[in-house]
């Protein structure tokens, strides 16, 4: 059985990208590179045209909601620029997950990094269908919409009535190019780093169960002749210290890996936060508005959804990278430390040394990503989206 | 068939275990006879309570829904559908998860043990025995007292409905509705005579029953944290002798014989023998004095395999001249010590992984039901079943947090302690052995163990400060609002 490659976690997500041209390549095309310039400049002007629309739209309904939309499209724009300038370390990052570091464990423990890819695929389809169902059900409103003419599924800062047909028309395929290219790539973006802190945590868990099996007593005992366990002290030490010490550089990998994550994706993340926040606020605050079984409800509801889902997706993966490396140190322990010397000892005391501190990934230096950032994230938008509630229906 | 043996956590719990049993959990096992049709009888059992006391909740809810109206009404039967969620969720989650529950049982079944130390495990135990019978009596008297306490208060004040007139906003129309502890719909008209009294006892039956459910298992969960806090104490306490145990390996101390003494209440027996102690003893006044002294001044401390050429008779080992028994006692005792600890690792994981989420559950209900109950009591006016009903349900509430908070905390406590108690038993006297051994526990035992509410929150006493710092909190914004 041959162990998993460690890139088909993110096979799926660098199809979708290179799709839109986001997904880097060491030297590309031209053509690549206009075509990666042109979605860029649909989503930004998109952007763009929603803020302007912002203070032309009357409707107070219709304006909370154009803000929201503006919120989440500002996001993914952030991001992408965020992302072209760290192409290069990126780059790097795929580059090391080829080190032997990445592929020295038994097969039997292939099992982890397995599952990992499993579900990271899983989520991506996921999210994908998820995320088209949505983005094709606002582009499709307002041809089922007959209260209004010449609607558009999202505000635009001119009153089409007044301009000819072939205008309106232009626009509304502007919209749908743009709307699609954003959520399309902003998909493949989000579970691209979701993806590589699944393999961190995984490549974690291979670590410990390796230092685990290192002082193996049947192994021990079939390697020295004496008949009484107790007496094994200090008798194996040369070649245990040895694979201890190969355990702490694959040790130093993975921090190696994890940190290079952070660099990455950390203002990415931080933009994650803020505009989630922004946008469950917005978006709550309209699901306390509407009424039930109207279209703004269901409107209100399912993109409620979409930035929960997206905003807890970073902060579980996050903390599975935490929890997994404390863990390092707790694995140390349950070695059958009594029977070796003090050479393994003092190595094993400086590998649980460092595990004491674990590996965090920060949005931005300000928010950790664990789940007592996601109850906060959560608690302090629900209490805004409360506070305009009240400030509103004075 | 065989004849089931209590060992372990399921001896010590078992008056517990039976009292869930009795009050209908879905706890299968720990029984003498195990065939189909007894097994039949006891899901059957389970069966009929847990149908029971979903169709009680359902109609609980069907009030709610009916009077829905009213915002004080609306307020007050959301609190007593929260209240009984508690219940519903513990009943169904042990059910589910049984297996988890079983596991975490069992886990003490295979305990090690080492001639030197069986006292002071024995004594721990006891002590561990004694805190949770003394616990169960606790939980049960607080439950029966509730449980009496709310039959009590239905039958003060006025059993009726107040509402607005719908021809005149001003006046208030009352409508008699039955007197009975918890205000539910019921497909049978129960205003008086039989269907009353039914009713009645139906719903005693439901507040008595549901109580126990819930806080049983909140108990089991308790009992198993004072089990692990004791065995951290009597690992803490033996690790003192553990130390000067191990110093007898590579340096000289003097009265060995002691030291392998176990320390009992009766007997003096050595546990290895006296004459070839003497025997040693003697050959170490006769023939090692002198160098003693030289190693004395140099200071050095010298490996058990180097020593083995300066004894003439008997082959001890060590400057204490050891035998082979003696050694392998220590090195023993060492094991002892370091598997103990890691079984009690193991038995909080397993703790941890099969009430975490139960626990998320219940601080998710409490935090609703506590934000409304500081609603409820703003709108308190005086002496009345009211008052008294929102500050048992408070009351109420807040214990339920406390018992297993404090039980947490202790935890805590006890596991970042052994770490004290390892820097305080003279490892400067010991070997290097001695020395690596506390580099090694004083690591593992800076963190300390806990249990987490799958991994949102950790149980200590400072989750229940929040809580009741949120309560107070809420209670004083609503009333500068009133």
């Amino acid at each position: 059985m041959t162990k998993s490659t460690n890139s088909d976690a993110f096979e799926i997500q660098k199809r979708i990208m290179t799709m839109t041209g986001f997904w880097p390549h060491r030297s590309p095309t031209i053509f690549y590179r206009i075509y990666g310039v042109i979605h860029y400049g649909m989503v930004a002007s998109f952007a763009l045209s929603l803020l302007i629309s912002n203070a032309v739209v009357k409707d107070f309904s219709q304006l909370i909601q154009s803000w929201s939309m503006f919120v989440a499209i500002l996001n993914c724009s952030i991001k992408f620029t965020i992302f072209y300038f760290k192409m290069p370390a990126f780059l790097d990052l795929l580059d090391f997950l080829h080190s032997p570091h990445f592929t020295y464990y038994e097969e039997e423990y292939d099992v982890y990094l397995a599952r990992i890819i499993r579900f990271a695929r899983v989520l991506v389809k996921l999210f994908l269908c998820s995320g088209v169902t949505t983005v094709i059900l606002i582009l499709i409103a307002p041809l089922l919409n007959t209260v209004r003419e010449r609607q558009t599924p999202l505000p635009f800062p001119l009153d089409l009535k007044k301009q000819p047909f072939y205008i309106y028309i232009a626009v509304y395929v502007f919209q749908c190019f743009a709307l699609f290219s954003a959520a399309w790539t902003s998909i493949g973006f989000d579970n691209l780093s979701t993806s590589m802190m699944g393999l961190s945590a995984s490549y974690s868990k291979i670590l410990r169960e390796t230092i685990v099996k290192i002082t193996d007593l049947q192994v021990l005992l079939r390697n020295n002749e004496l008949r009484n366990i107790l007496l094994l002290y200090g008798v194996s030490d040369c070649r245990i210290n040895k694979m201890f010490c190969k355990c702490v550089e694959h040790h130093l990998a993975i921090i190696e890996f994890t940190e290079a994550i952070e660099d990455i994706f950390t203002y990415v993340f931080l933009s994650q936060f803020i505009c989630s926040a922004a946008g469950i606020c917005l978006v709550g605050f309209t699901f306390m508005n509407a009424a039930p079984g109207s279209l703004d409800f269901i409107f209100a509801l399912s993109f409620l959804g979409t930035l929960m889902f997206q905003i807890s997706l970073y902060c579980t993966f996050g903390n599975e990278v935490t929890v997994q490396s404390s863990r390092i140190g707790d694995a140390c322990y349950d070695t059958e430390w009594v029977y070796c010397g003090p050479v393994v000892r003092k190595t094993m005391f400086l590998i649980m040394e460092r595990s004491k501190r674990p590996l965090i990934l920060t949005a931005g230096k300000f928010v950790d990503l664990s789940l007592s950032s996601l109850v906060a994230v959560v608690k302090s938008a629900a209490s805004y989206a409360a506070v305009l509630f009240q400030v509103m229906n004075k | 068939m065989m004849k089931f043996k209590k060992a372990g956590l399921v001896a010590d719990l078992f008056p517990n275990i039976r009292l869930m049993q009795t009050s209908g959990h879905f706890m299968f096992n720990y029984h003498s006879e195990t065939t189909g049709a007894v097994h039949g009888l006891r899901v059957l059992y389970s069966s009929v309570h847990l149908v029971l006391v979903m169709a009680q909740f359902g109609f609980t809810f069907g009030n709610l829904v009916q009077e829905s109206d009213d915002v004080n009404d609306l307020a007050a039967n959301t609190i007593t559908v929260l209240f009984f969620t508690h219940t519903l969720t513990k009943y169904l989650y042990f059910a589910i998860r049984s297996k988890l529950f079983y596991r975490t049982l069992g886990i003490w079944n295979q305990a090690n043990s080492h001639p030197l130390f069986v006292e002071s495990n024995n004594r721990y135990h006891a002590l561990s025995l004694k805190k949770m019978r003394q616990l169960l009596i606790i939980v049960l008297t607080a439950t029966i007292f509730s449980a009496s306490s709310w039959t009590t208060i239905t039958f003060f004040g006025e059993s009726v409905r107040v509402r607005k007139d719908p021809e005149n906003e001003n006046i208030t129309v009352s409508t008699e509705i039955p007197r009975l502890l918890i205000k539910s719909w019921y497909p049978w008209d129960a205003m008086s005579g039989l269907p009353h009294l039914l009713s009645l006892i139906y719903q005693v039956y439901y507040v008595f029953f549901s109580m126990c459910h819930a806080n049983l298992l909140d108990s089991l969960f308790c009992s198993w944290l004072i089990f692990a806090c004791e065995q951290l104490m009597h690992l803490k306490e033996i690790l003192k002798p553990l130390m000067e145990l191990s110093a007898t390996l590579d340096t000289y101390v003097p009265k060995t014989a002691d030291l392998f003494r176990a320390p009992s209440a009766n007997s003096q027996d050595n546990l290895v023998d006296n004459d070839f102690n003497e025997k040693n003893n003697h050959n170490d006044d006769l023939d090692l004095r002198g160098i003693y002294s030289t190693r004395q001044e140099l200071g050095a401390h010298y490996r058990s395999g180097a020593l083995q050429t300066f004894n003439s008779g008997g082959g001890g080992i060590g400057p204490n001249g050891l035998t082979k028994k003696q050694e392998l006692m220590v090195r023993s005792a060492i094991k002892y010590w370091v598997e103990r600890h890691k079984h009690v690792v193991r038995l909080v994981t397993a703790i941890g992984d099969s009430y975490g989420i139960a626990l998320l559950l219940h601080m998710l209900t409490s935090t609703i039901m506590l934000t409304l109950l500081a609603y409820q009591a703003t709108k308190i006016d005086g002496v009345n079943p009211y008052a008294f009903s929102v500050i048992g349900y408070l009351l109420y509430a807040l214990g339920q947090v406390f018992h297993f908070c404090i039980f947490g905390n202790r935890l805590i406590e006890e596991s970042s302690s052994v770490m004290e108690a390892a820097y305080s038993c003279h490892w400067y006297d010991g070997s290097e052995e001695a020395k690596t051994f506390v580099q090694i526990v004083c690591q593992q035992c800076q963190k300390a163990m806990s249990i987490s509410g799958a991994k949102f929150f950790t149980i200590s006493l400072d989750l229940f400060a929040s809580v009741l710092g949120a309560v107070v909190t809420y209670f004083m914004v609503l009333i500068q609002l009133k």
